[in-house]
């Protein structure tokens, strides 16, 4: 492989065969994989170590909707617990949109029957968005409201996973 | 089925040693360091070409001559029924050697060495000969490129069907299952540098029938030369002269 | 991979901060498109899309199937894209392969609407032939034959435009069949369906370089890229789709004020390309 001066990450989401209601195959996910690094890469301080690559494997035991928001909380949570060094821990939630109604954390049935999706993947104390995705028709004020509900949830989501961080660490102390 | 009618024309209009329509086009791709591409009757393709450079692989590298390399694919939208298959199946890996071997044997590798030459061919559609087709555009995009070589290699293919020598054959007359003759040569050396036939053919009439596929690369030949002079004359213009 | 010097990168970023490119263009322009149909006569609808150095084909073939179980009333689309190696000698075997996968999966987000299918360019519903039995299943392939950045516009672009230009042969179906029986269906040869395309999106990238955005990035300028977000708009200025490509973050306010930009290029864009689209068809029904 070529010499780097910055830090590579590697990421590959996989599904168990009985992660769905229905037997699946239990294969690679590449376009969860590709997501997972773009949210990732502009968190983690890639310079810091030049030459070595960092690999991050997530595997979904069990899918029950919103996989990929739990997929890159837990692996920023695993890159923490793991001493890489970021800018800040990354956080990510979705929102379906059914019909008129806004729903933050869908469920399987719900992402089913959606019109539209928004992911959006922050790091809450920068306040700064590393990922974005739109599916569906959307409009404006549309846009606005379920940003603004996805950042607020960010930020909470935030705090609970630096309390968990907090309690690991006192935890191993002891 | 009659494929060559008494009046003695086949099933397309065309005289048996008549060829499917030509049209060529040099440096279609910007970013290459040349292109081209080439149609023969049906069959599309792209050529482009990268090079000489660095050689990638440093343990390809080789000091007295230039490493050239090939790489054949086909658009997933090139044959009647949709096909989506993986690179790199063992068709393709057939066609991108012949057409390394053919093009290998016309480049004076000897005056670029510690370097790499890239031929990439795109087939856009796919009749019959994308093989020649290849083998056309890639000599057209090297031309272009400006790498030098003996010679221009041309290709065309011929068969036999119906008792009668075809020039060019084209899908009808190729799935007839007669046999068929692909012929690359370097017109000017009058030498040739690649033949492929399957089906069987007697001795006698397989030189018929081979002598027949060299016109035919000729004429190919005359062609890409009216061609690269058009294009020559075009650039000549551009720069004031 | 584009190697540029320190004075090269310098030059671009300094221009796009003074609003002139080193092309000649300023930050919202575009190149100049150009749309060629019926590139691929055995597909059903092609064309060819060239911006500026950046060349694509777009194809659109339909098939029989039959719908899924779980939406019988909806027919199959599919977006498929491939980087030929002749644009560029990295994608030479698999080496294009990551590029195709994220151009594919953005184009499907951006084009192909929600899981209900709302917001969809092309209605699912109506490539339904007889409900939960036959449908058209519509493949879309994408090739890259040569690319100087913006790829993504180009593809939608060059989708859009064969679309326009597909024709769907007319079907009939047989008679009546009970039970779980596959009909019989019989395809006409002379008469073709055309799609409405007025709702089909065009995506807009903006690409940040420094404090800026620009639009229609080359592969140059995205080099020197921060983050680029691709936005597809339809008809309605409403959002059909959103993806953030690089890694640094950005502030929400800034990608909301980008998707005030996008809606107001978009409107250009859509106009541009429906008159070449026009201009294009006309001059492929007289050849």
């Amino acid at each position: 492989m070529m010499y780097s001066d910055i830090g590579r990450l590697n990421c590959n989401v996989s599904y168990t065969t009985f992660s769905t209601p229905v037997r699946g195959q239990g294969s690679d996910h590449k376009e969860y994989s590709s997501m997972l690094l773009k949210a990732l890469e502009g968190a983690i301080m890639l310079e810091t170590f030049p030459k070595t690559t960092v690999d991050v494997f997530a595997l979904v035991l069990e899918s029950g909707g919103s996989d990929l928001p739990v997929v890159i909380s837990c692996a920023s949570l695993a890159l923490a617990d793991a001493g890489i060094r970021m800018y800040d821990l990354v956080a990510a939630v979705s929102v379906s949109c059914l019909g008129k109604n806004l729903v933050i954390d869908p469920i399987l049935e719900e992402e089913s029957y959606q019109d539209g999706s928004l992911i959006l993947t922050c790091m809450p104390s920068r306040y700064e968005v590393t990922q974005l995705t739109f599916t569906g028709e959307w409009s404006t004020p549309d846009i606005n409201e379920a940003m603004q509900l996805c950042l607020d949830a960010c930020g909470k989501l935030g705090k609970v996973m630096r309390s968990c961080l907090k309690e690991a660490a006192s935890g191993s102390q002891d | 089925m009659e494929y060559v009618s008494p009046e003695g024309l086949l099933l397309d209009g065309r005289r048996p040693m008549e060829m499917r329509q030509l049209r060529a086009e040099i440096g279609t791709v910007a970013k290459a360091d040349g292109s081209a591409v080439f149609e023969m009757g049906n069959t599309k393709v792209i050529a482009a070409v990268y090079g000489p450079r660095e050689v990638q692989n440093r343990s390809q590298q080789m000091s007295d001559q230039a490493l050239v390399r090939c790489e054949y694919s086909m658009a997933n939208f090139s044959t009647g029924d949709r096909m989506r298959k993986p690179k790199g199946d063992r068709r393709s890996t057939e066609i991108s050697l012949v057409i390394r071997q053919t093009m290998e044997a016309c480049i004076l590798t000897h005056l670029m060495p510690r370097s790499q030459i890239d031929i990439f061919v795109q087939v856009l559609q796919a009749d019959v000969g994308t093989r020649s087709a290849c083998i056309n555009a890639a000599s057209l995009a090297l031309a272009d490129a400006g790498i030098p070589m003996r010679d221009i290699v041309t290709s065309c293919s011929a068969g036999y069907l119906n008792s009668t020598p075809l020039l060019d054959l084209n899908y009808v007359e190729d799935s007839a299952g007669g046999a068929d003759v692909t012929v690359g040569i370097l017109p000017k050396l009058d030498k040739v540098t690649l033949l492929q036939m399957d089906a069987k053919l007697p001795l006698d009439i397989f030189e018929n029938v081979m002598g027949l596929a060299i016109e035919g690369c000729k004429a190919v030949a005359n062609y890409i030369r009216e061609i690269l002079l058009e294009n020559t004359k075009q650039l000549e213009y551009r720069r004031g002269l | 991979m584009v190697g540029l010097s320190a004075g090269e990168k310098h030059f671009i970023q300094g221009g796009i901060a003074q609003d002139l490119r080193s092309d000649g263009r300023k930050r919202l322009t575009y190149r100049s498109i150009y749309v060629e149909t019926g590139v691929i006569p055995q597909a059903h609808g092609s064309a060819r899309v060239r911006l500026g150095a950046t060349d694509v084909i777009a194809s659109v073939k339909a098939e029989l199937g039959r719908p899924s179980g779980l939406q019988p009333d909806k027919g199959k689309i599919a977006i498929f894209v491939d980087c030929s190696p002749t644009a560029a000698p990295m994608f030479e075997g698999r080496g294009g392969e990551e590029l195709s996968t994220e151009l594919s999966v953005a184009l499907q987000r951006c084009l192909l609407g929600g899981k209900s299918g709302a917001g969809a360019g092309i209605d699912p519903a109506s490539l339904v032939v007889v409900e939960g039995k036959v449908c058209w299943d519509l493949y879309i392939d994408g090739l890259v034959i040569s690319s100087d950045g913006n790829l993504l516009d180009a593809l939608a672009a060059a989708i859009k435009a064969a679309l326009s230009n597909t024709g769907i042969p007319k079907v009939d179906v047989a008679a009546e069949t009970t039970g779980d029986e596959q009909p019989e269906v019989n395809i006409s040869d002379e008469e073709f369906l055309q799609f409405d395309t007025s709702g089909i999106p065009v995506i807009v990238t903006l690409t940040k370089v420094g404090r800026h955005y620009i639009v229609d990035a080359t592969s140059e300028e995205e080099s020197q890229m921060s983050s680029a977000v691709s936005i597809s708009i339809n008809r309605k200025g409403h959002i059909c789709g959103l993806t953030k490509r690089g890694g640094a973050g950005l502030d929400p306010s800034i990608i909301l004020d980008m998707i005030s930009v996008a809606k107001h290029v978009s409107e250009q864009l859509l106009n541009k390309l429906d008159s070449e689209i026009a201009a294009a068809e006309a001059s492929d029904e007289e050849s």
